[in-house]
């Protein structure tokens, strides 16, 4: 009897996610950070096939944070990176050390308008070729966004908006804020810089809960430096976001 | 006599005799009735260097003085002379007249060749196509006169010299040298495009229709006139051959479609394109090739020439394809008062195997997708934006990185080296900072960028870049001269954000030194 109520709970709440047109529910496929608070945070790991929103608090840490997750989405799929880029500045030598390799990284560069870039990522999201799309979108309305989590939805393809100002991150799956964090010392002691680290804010997130975390990139692993996640009697846009 | 075999040509010349007036009456339409010199300088001199028929009427004439001119024509109208734009209209009337030959020649300053070989009957026949073209030119304020032969020296001759009325002359078709020679007998020996200098002696010795030169023998005429006179008698006869240079190549794949009435409405357009598309894609299959670039070309009823161009990653013969991607194109296409013609033509094409299309029906398979992914973003930004990047080997950071082919997959056969920091963004420009380095070759304890303070907490650094004294020096690169070595510090301020910054030139005492901002780390 228990089992039968239970069964028609799973299927309701199956029921309820196709409604929402969540992913997770949907494919079921997630990508894990391989930090266990974050994908515990997350239900099990970053939702693929949809769209993600990638704020920068410091210059560069969000485009380290989005090369880490989109190389390891790459590799899983085989299939390249699509990045729209604004200008005309990012390095491949640097996205190596991030495991976003050349062969798995296609470049369009100097868009500089948002139409365009809203465009050319709604063209590539319908693209199964490719494992997921980086648009260094400035502003994008509502509808713009839930058009690419519709695309990305169909295809499968993961979208980042990669965002370098305060935005509110509407229609996106879930919302980053990445800041730079001072690094530490290498395990010798030695003098000059350390591993990278950020102070990774998961803003909001549907069907999630926020939280702040420090991490360090280390070896080509994530490793969590510090928990600084807030509980849940101080979340005040749980119900806005959920 | 002739040798070779060779199918028979037949060259329509088009002679506009006041190319540079009728070019400047175009736009005022007063000179046209009114007496107009136009005038250039030469030497110390203000010559007169055209004049319109009203002008010629009234005794002027090229290459008189401008104030002598001005005397005898008080009412004259006088317009400095521009023979480039001259050239540029001519220019623009031989790409104009690829609307009824693919194969247009430009003669001279003032005369158009185009080979009618095997397209007359198209238009009703060469005398109804020169009808054509006359009037066209007519209504864009050109005069001309045309003329048609089996060889471009005869048809030149005809244009100038034997047009009737309506400025046509149709020479028919040569049957033997002798009777090219008598039809070019009654014709003035000015129709042998000859220097003027020839001209002028044959006329001193009493020599003025081309017939009389028959009587001489070759020997005296070239001894006397040198070889160019019998070479462009030959030319004219057909004895000698002479090829002619299109002003384009000719592309190979080409559909052109006419229209009795000028068209306009964006559905016309789109499907008059995609009846040509088909019939282009239709012959490129039975040729087993694919189109890399095509290009649309209309042909108003204003005379102006106006296209769109598409580009593929790869040869592609699917005209779904192709109009997907001319569908936004089509709707920048401004149609003015209307289209008269349409030409798609393929000027690049690889060759492309036969497949079996349409078992599946699924246009996406293996890389095809990616494939079509390039190129609805490349006809959008341009396929120079769209890349793959590879490793160089440069130690400059700006030059260790190369663009290739975005379709292109395997990984690269050498890696940029590891050990050494690299940014995740390098400016195209680096940035002036000012940097505070009490000690030489350290790296500074605090740097201003962009008018706020980075204190320097954790630095890695000299990396010391030379320049590549074996190449050109950079000119996109104007920071550090030719010479001047970089000393690169990776620096990570208080809050933990990383710069990559470079000094430019060694340390000096006696200058301040100049710092860059060059990248981000991530």
């Amino acid at each position: 009897m228990k089992s039968k109520k239970q069964h028609i709970i799973n299927r309701l709440r199956k029921h309820i996610a196709t409604i929402e047109s969540h992913t997770r529910y949907n494919s079921g496929r997630t990508l894990r950070f391989g930090v266990p608070a974050i994908d515990t945070t997350l239900g099990g790991g970053l939702a693929l096939g949809g769209v993600h929103d990638m704020t920068a608090a410091t210059t560069g840490a969000a485009d380290a944070f989005t090369a880490l997750i989109t190389g390891r989405i790459a590799e899983q799929a085989n299939a390249p990176v699509l990045w729209l880029e604004r200008g005309h500045s990012l390095y491949a030598p640097g996205l190596v050390a991030f495991g976003l390799p050349p062969e798995r990284l296609i470049l369009v560069s100097g868009i500089a308008r948002d139409r365009d870039l809203l465009w050319a990522a709604e063209e590539a999201l319908q693209s199964p070729a490719l494992a997921a799309v980086v648009a260094e979108v400035r502003v994008a309305a509502l509808t713009a966004v839930r058009r690419l989590q519709l695309a990305a939805e169909t295809s499968g393809v993961t979208a980042f908006l990669l965002r370098d100002s305060h935005n509110d991150g509407a229609g996106t799956l879930t919302r980053w804020r990445i800041a730079a964090a001072p690094s530490h010392p290498n395990d010798a002691g030695e003098p000059g810089l350390g591993h990278p680290a950020w102070t990774v804010e998961l803003v909001r997130c549907r069907h999630g809960r926020p939280g702040t975390w420090t991490l360090g990139w280390r070896d080509g692993c994530l490793h969590l430096l510090a928990d600084g996640r807030r509980e849940d009697a101080t979340l005040p846009r749980r119900r806005a976001t959920g | 006599m002739a040798t070779r075999q060779r199918p028979r040509r037949r060259i329509a010349a088009l002679y506009f005799p006041w190319l540079a007036t009728d070019r400047v009456a175009r736009k005022i339409a007063d000179y046209r009735t009114r007496p107009l010199a136009l005038a250039c300088k030469s030497g110390n001199r203000v010559m007169v260097s055209a004049v319109n028929p009203a002008a010629e009427d009234m005794g002027l004439m090229p290459g008189l003085a401008l104030a002598d001119a001005r005397a005898r024509v008080p009412n004259l109208a006088v317009r400095p002379h521009d023979p480039v734009a001259d050239h540029a209209l001519l220019d623009r009337l031989a790409r104009w007249a690829i609307l009824y030959t693919p194969y247009v020649a430009v003669a001279d300053a003032t005369t158009l060749f185009l080979d009618l070989t095997g397209v007359a009957h198209l238009f009703g026949g060469e005398e109804a196509l020169l009808k054509d073209v006359i009037y066209r030119l007519r209504h864009r304020g050109l005069t001309t006169t045309a003329g048609v032969a089996d060889t471009p020296g005869a048809a030149w001759a005809v244009a100038r010299f034997a047009t009737s009325d309506r400025n046509i002359a149709v020479l028919p078709p040569f049957e033997s040298p002798d009777h090219a020679r008598a039809a070019l007998a009654p014709l003035p020996v000015a129709g042998l495009r000859l220097s003027p200098d020839i001209t002028d002696a044959l006329s001193a010795f009493g020599l003025h229709r081309v017939g009389d030169l028959y009587p001489l023998t070759r020997a005296d005429l070239t001894h006397r006139f040198g070889d160019s006179l019998l070479l462009r008698l030959d030319q004219a006869t057909g004895v000698e051959d002479e090829p002619l240079s299109p002003r384009l190549p000719v592309p190979a794949w080409r559909e052109r479609m006419t229209f009795a009435d000028p068209i306009g409405a964006p559905e016309d357009i789109r499907m008059a394109t995609e009846k040509l598309a088909l019939a282009l894609a239709h012959r490129l299959e039975s040729a087993a090739h694919g189109a890399r670039r095509i290009t649309l070309s209309a042909y108003r009823c204003d005379g102006r020439i106006i296209g769109v161009e598409i580009g593929l990653s790869r040869p592609n013969r699917d005209p779904a394809v192709w109009m997907r991607l001319f569908a936004p194109k089509l709707e920048t296409l401004d149609p003015g008062f209307g289209i008269d013609a349409l030409v798609l033509a393929a000027p690049q094409t690889e060759s492309l195997a036969l497949t079996q299309t349409g078992w599946t029906n699924d246009p996406n398979h293996d890389t095809g997708d990616l494939a079509a992914l390039v190129d609805r973003l490349g006809n959008r930004f341009g396929f120079d934006r769209i890349a793959r990047v590879a490793p160089r080997q440069s130690w400059l950071p700006e030059r260790a990185v190369i663009k290739t082919n975005p379709l292109g997959m395997h990984a690269p056969a050498e890696m940029w080296p590891t050990d050494r920091p690299r940014p995740l963004r390098l400016l195209p420009h680096p940035e002036p900072v000012t940097a505070m380095a009490p000690v030489p070759d350290d790296p500074p304890v605090l740097f201003h960028w962009r008018h706020r303070p980075h204190r320097v907490r954790r630095a890695d650094g000299p990396e010391r870049i030379t320049p590549e004294w074996w190449r050109r020096p950079n000119r996109d690169f104007p920071f550090v001269a030719p010479h001047e070595v970089r000393d690169y510090y990776a620096i990570e301020d208080d809050t933990g954000a990383r710069f990559w910054l470079f000094r430019a030139g060694l340390y000096r005492p006696d200058q301040d030194p100049r710092w860059y901002l060059h990248g981000f780390f991530g």
